[in-house]
């Protein structure tokens, strides 16, 4: 028995939302756009479980921290799952079973919602709207190249303008990384993730020679410029991606860039724009992946913010992506109203029918903003 | 999108009196940063950038989450708050200024934190304090308190202390002594991630005429 005098909670749990009219629909219209685009590079849409148990999509994440997963206990199996907190683990198990076959390069495409806890104060949001692709069986920087040009078309096709993409490299970092003591690794990953030179240096000592190359590393930021390497280096490998994006977009180079730790194995990029202080889409190559799953295969990939885009469109000025539907209300006795609202259907016109109780009637037809009221009766 | 100029978030306090200097010489008016002024969100010319800087003085808890959220592109705020609260930001540049130590103390009879069952620890920084201990696997009762922390130990309050201290004048006015030091304190300017990328020129710029002068 609940208690009169306590108010009957029925709010949400932290960071989940509901998503009202209209802006469910303009989510949905971005996600389309994002899928069709990706379509005409021959990125095909597949549909993936809400949670899995925690041993498949732990072993796919890398670099993201536990405490970011939700678990629960599957009551029948008494087993832990896991909501996903990404779909690239899911799209990897996928590809490493059910398309081990497949030739490659096999080009998958997702879009849904992935679960996390929070981690620092701005990120509240858990529940984050994502949409993806991934490029598998293509150990070649022409794979990279296409994940990004894809990428950016896809944004482009949603509307933003002045996108800046960040390349990064896995091994620029974690060269030097590998070579900290196991002890101090943690905190150094820490210090080398927050840019804070001043920790980095007293963790190492400020004359070490593994501080000087991380100091190095972190300074090797800014404007594109082409970087000179032997084959197989990280400039090398940089140049190359770079080169084939061909002025596709502004390129920025970060080699200080620790995201994604243990998880990209080669070239890595984010898009960003000026407009929103999050990033737009993020990805790389992940060439040790599937390998987790069983079947070793090179894989890229990239993922779009959702909502990101939408506070960037927001910013940018732009409407929702597609018109709204002429919406009409139409009154009236079932037998008449419904020739009319059938006829106002097969026009594309959203319509909404209320019999002709009075009361009924007009409370509806002031509640919406309605395009054209029709008020029909028997003849 | 250049003309926009770079959001300078800066605690309100002490810290702000010691930085004046710094932003004088980079161009900011004297006027920007008149405390009497009761305006919370100021425009100032700035040597580097013809569209000037926009400044916001703000409690000092508050930095980090106006630069996480990218409110203000950078800011300057102390370790202690960073660690406390916990934010997802770049530390690009060390200040050298506000330096303080966070240690825990006690009452001078007291020798040593692990010999009492659950030591009771008094604190305006319960996460730096319970973080301190968990790594050395003392187990703690953490007391939140607002201020003037030296009371807790001596009324019965609490065992020790976990808090900042500059020269140690106010622990030895109140008969407390130093028993560990948990970690170095200093004021460091912070960026945005993103913004970081976008607006490195302007962002170094500043970040060097803050930079103290032991910077490398």
């Amino acid at each position: 028995m609940s208690n009169p005098k306590q108010p009957l909670s029925i709010g949400l749990p932290a960071g989940m939302r509901d998503l009202l009219p209209p802006r469910a629909s303009h989510r949905r219209a971005l996600a389309r756009v994002a899928l069709d685009t990706w379509g005409r590079y021959g990125y095909a849409l597949v549909g993936l479980p809400a949670y899995e148990h925690e041993d498949t999509i732990v072993r796919g994440l890398g670099g993201m921290a536990r405490r970011e997963l939700v678990r629960f206990l599957d009551p029948d199996s008494g087993e832990v799952m896991v909501l996903r907190p990404d779909m690239t683990p899911q799209i990897a198990r996928v590809a490493a079973t059910r398309f081990a076959a497949h030739p490659g390069p096999l080009r998958l495409a997702y879009e849904g919602s992935v679960v996390r806890r929070p981690s620092g104060r701005a990120r509240r949001q858990r529940q984050l709207a994502q949409a993806g692709i991934e490029c598998i069986g293509w150990d070649h920087p022409d794979a990279d190249v296409e994940v990004i040009d894809a990428t950016l078309a896809t944004l482009r096709a949603l509307g933003l303008r002045d996108l800046v993409v960040e390349l990064s490299h896995a091994a620029a970092l974690d060269d030097v990384i590998d070579r900290v003591a196991h002890g101090l690794r943690a905190d150094v990953i820490e210090a080398v993730a927050a840019r804070d030179g001043a920790a980095y240096r007293a963790l190492l000592g400020a004359q070490s020679p593994l501080a000087h190359a991380l100091d190095r590393r972190l300074s090797q930021r800014g404007p594109w410029r082409s970087l000179a390497g032997p084959e197989g280096s990280v400039e090398a490998a940089l140049t190359a991606v770079a080169a084939g994006l061909d002025g596709a977009a502004e390129v920025l180079v970060d080699l200080g860039e620790l995201r994604g730790r243990g998880y990209y194995t080669g070239v890595f990029f984010q898009v960003l724009s000026a407009d929103v202080a999050t990033p737009l889409a993020a990805g790389g190559r992940y060439d040790g992946l599937l390998g987790r799953y069983g079947a070793p295969r090179a894989a890229t990939g990239a993922a779009i913010d959702l909502e990101a885009v939408e506070a960037a469109r927001a910013a940018q000025g732009l409407g929702p992506l597609e018109p709204p539907r002429r919406s009409v209300l139409v009154i009236g006795p079932r037998s008449a109203r419904r020739p009319m609202a059938a006829a106002l259907r097969a026009e594309g016109a959203a319509v909404t029918e209320v019999d002709d109780d009075p009361a009924r009637a007009d409370a509806l037809a002031a509640s919406g903003p309605f395009d054209a009221v029709h008020r029909v009766s028997e003849k | 999108m250049n003309q926009r100029p770079l959001t300078l978030a800066l605690p309100k306090g002490r810290l702000l009196k010691q930085l004046a200097p710094r932003l004088s010489a980079a161009g900011v008016s004297a006027a920007t940063l008149d405390m009497a002024d009761r305006r919370l969100v100021r425009e100032s010319p700035w040597r580097d950038d013809p569209a000037g800087l926009r400044i916001l003085l703000l409690k000092p808890d508050d930095v980090p989450t106006y630069v996480e959220h990218g409110a203000a592109d950078v800011g300057v705020v102390g370790r202690d708050v960073l660690l406390e609260r916990g934010a997802d930001l770049a530390l690009p540049y060390e200040t050298g200024l506000g330096r303080c130590r966070m240690v825990v103390a006690a009452p001078a009879e007291r020798a040593s934190t692990s010999h009492d069952p659950v030591l009771r620890v008094a604190s305006k920084y319960p996460r730096i304090a319970a973080r301190h201990f968990a790594q050395r696997g003392i187990e703690v009762e953490i007391i939140y308190v607002q201020g003037s922390v030296e009371t807790a130990p001596l009324t019965g309050l609490s065992h020790v202390i976990v808090d900042l201290v500059e020269t140690g004048e106010t622990l030895r006015q109140n008969g407390l002594v130093e028993l560990e030091t948990v970690c170095e304190v200093s004021a460091v300017m912070v960026a945005n991630r993103t913004r970081l990328k976008l607006r490195r020129a302007r962002i170094d710029a500043l970040g060097a005429q803050l930079a103290g002068p032991l910077q490398s």
